[in-house]
């Protein structure tokens, strides 16, 4: 402690005669490590963002060398929704099947988790299959195994469960015909998650475990009372993830839609703007619904109440 | 777990249903371990079966392919897939493209979001939680809204079709999904012991110094898993590179796109007549080799890779 008053003390003067505490330097010292990142921030992240809202309400005419805006309020927001005959359906396709399919990823990126968390033999052997996802997924892998039928597709119909779905015809055998087509697609989108539940997993305390075991707690119940309980911020997390992943991924057809009607001839870029902030809004609005639905309203009562109690 | 009954008749052996489902204290059962071995192969099959299934097509010749009686093992192995593939692919041209614009960038973001992270865990930084927001909320905006102002200001400085753009953003810690890395390099440098950095400060090493030789060499959990995925999710780029970079590069999964396109142009109708059409077997060899430089760069490096994300602690608290 002693060491550390010192070295907090020492301050030096500059040429100027300012007073530069060891503070002072060590913001500036963080400020520089940071410098890059802010720099880059700025100038490609959050300047493009805003152009991106600028654009989506002028009308863009390219002049050599320059380019200009017209203003033109929410005209392309009305046509990609009201005029365009691809982009509603297209949209609502993919927003189904992002709400769908995030609670299945999550769902099965902990079942795998937890599993592969257990010790048993072979262990190793299995991590190195369920990372396979994280080193090779993408838009065109996944579009050639997907349309090369039979690379995906057979898993299931080696039971003959599709050749039976398919003779009982009906609506719900339909559903699960499209559901199980579908279920092999978003497992590849399990692996990222996958490791995120790994790496929380092995952070719990296995005492909490012995200590509820020696109390007669079954594993079943262990499991409701301390593991998700423990994970319930990650599988936020992970919801989170996964909305964003499938929503942005480059097989999604919105995407496809959208990153075609960029160089649209008539409304270059702020079609394609639009569009893109449409869905992203869509995508936004999901990732609020799950916000709302994991955080924590217990913990916020117990904060608000407190608060409440020190003011009286 | 244990109902009091069972404890008291089976006192010294185990009732041999109770050892199946439950199993020893402290041991899993072999109902659970079978189970567990059930599930897991069950789900895993999803992921190995393409492989396999591809590695067995891309074997085939075109006979093998008609062939009813062939299904996974073919008759002989044939190369002619990976030769047509690996020509319509133009192999080399694009391994040596995918490895331009995916190496440097994923070392100059690893290094940027290195000292990103350190500036942030380690300092008290001005704004700190207003940066740790912002990096947050960017990961929650599709990559797709900005892509286009991008391509605008990058056009502006006429960069497009050359290589600079994806090299910038990853020297500026702005790639794909670098929130993430952000937030491990944050997590990892704002929890580990402070005490050898304020040794080695009163030891009269200067902040860059102890950066350097303390704590990046601790950091190499954190490095190799940025590395690593900023490495595949480049590679695997296919919506921003083409954007950005076409002309200059056309990277593996590129070609893969265009697959059936270049495949007719290569090997016009004319060949269809002698067996050249494009067949199941050519495009999976083709896939197989778009993948093949990740899967071998992932089986060198899995004992790494599955060490480090254990030590990361990606999650944070």
């Amino acid at each position: 402690m002693a060491i550390k008053k010192v070295h907090n003390n020492t301050s030096k003067r500059n040429k100027k005669g300012f007073k530069i505490t060891n503070q002072k330097r060590d913001a500036i010292a963080g400020l520089l490590f940071l410098l890059p990142w802010i720099i880059g921030f700025f100038t490609i992240t959050c300047y493009p963002l805003i152009y991106s809202i600028v654009i989506s309400f002028n009308q863009v005419a390219i002049k050599p060398g320059a380019i200009e805006l017209e203003p033109i309020g929410l005209e392309y927001f009305r046509q990609a929704l009201l005029v365009d005959a691809e982009f509603p359906t297209k949209l609502l396709l993919s927003l189904i099947s992002v709400a769908l399919g995030t609670p299945l990823v999550v769902v099965f990126a902990l079942i795998i988790a937890i599993l592969l968390n257990r010790k048993f033999r072979g262990r190793a052997i299995f991590r190195l299959i369920f990372f396979i996802p994280v080193i090779i997924m993408s838009g065109p892998v996944m579009t050639e195994l997907l349309t090369e039928s039979s690379a995906m597709n057979i898993n299931f119909n080696l039971f003959g469960i599709i050749d039976i779905l398919h003779e009982l015809e009906g609506f719900w055998a339909l559903m699960l015909i499209s559901f199980l087509g579908g279920f092999v697609r978003i497992l590849w989108f399990t692996g990222v998650q996958m490791i995120i539940f790994l790496a929380a997993l092995q952070k719990i305390d296995n005492n909490m475990y012995e200590a509820a075991s020696i109390d007669g707690a079954t594993s079943w119940e262990m499991f409701w009372r301390i593991t998700l309980p423990y994970i319930r911020p990650i599988i936020m997390l992970n919801s989170i993830y996964t909305i964003v992943e499938m929503g942005t991924f480059s097989d999604d057809n919105t995407n496809i839609k959208i990153v075609n009607s960029i160089r649209d001839i008539a409304r270059p870029y702020s079609y394609a703007a639009a569009m893109s902030w449409i869905y992203a809004l869509c995508l936004l609005v999901m990732i609020i619904i799950v916000f709302l639905i994991f955080m924590d309203w217990k913990e916020i009562r117990r904060v608000r109440n407190e608060k409440q109690r020190r003011k009286a | 777990m244990r109902s009091k009954d069972e404890k008291h008749k089976y006192v010294g052996g185990l009732h041999p249903f109770r050892y199946f489902f439950l199993g020893r204290i402290g041991k899993s059962s072999i109902f659970s371990k079978l189970l567990t071995y059930g599930i897991l192969t069950g789900l895993g099959f999803v992921f190995i079966y393409p492989l396999i299934y591809m590695t067995s097509v891309s074997f085939m010749d075109s006979k093998d392919l008609v062939d009813s009686t062939v299904t996974w093992i073919p008759t002989h192995l044939s190369l002619e897939s990976f030769i047509k593939a690996s020509r319509t692919l133009e192999l080399w041209d694009g391994i040596k493209d995918s490895l331009i614009i995916t190496v440097i960038p994923a070392i100059l973001q690893t290094v940027v979001l290195a000292c990103a992270g350190y500036g942030l865990g380690r300092f008290r930084v001005p704004l700190k939680k207003v940066w740790i927001a912002l990096s947050v909320l960017m990961f929650l905006v599709p990559a797709q809204v900005t892509m286009i102002p991008r391509f605008l200001l990058f056009n502006t400085y006429k960069m497009i079709g050359t290589i600079w753009p994806v090299y910038l953003i990853s020297a500026l810690g702005q790639g794909i999904k670098s929130s993430i890395f952000l937030l491990v390099y944050y997590n990892f440098f704002a929890t580990y012991p402070k005490a050898l950095d304020e040794a080695a400060r009163i030891d009269g090493a200067g902040r860059l110094r102890v950066f350097i030789q303390i704590a990046l060499p601790m950091a190499k959990p954190a490095i190799v898993v940025c590395f690593l995925f900023s490495f595949i999710w480049t590679w695997n780029d296919t919506t921003q590179i083409p954007q950005y970079s076409t002309g200059a590069v056309t990277t593996l999964p590129m070609h893969l796109q265009q697959f059936v396109d270049r495949f007719n142009k290569l090997y016009s109708s004319a060949s269809v007549s002698t067996g050249g059409a494009l067949n199941e077997s050519i495009r999976l060899a083709g896939t197989l080799l778009t993948i093949l430089p990740l899967i071998i760069l992932y089986l060198v490096l899995q004992k790494e890779f599955v060490e480090s994300i254990e030590k990361t602690g990606i999650t944070g608290e």
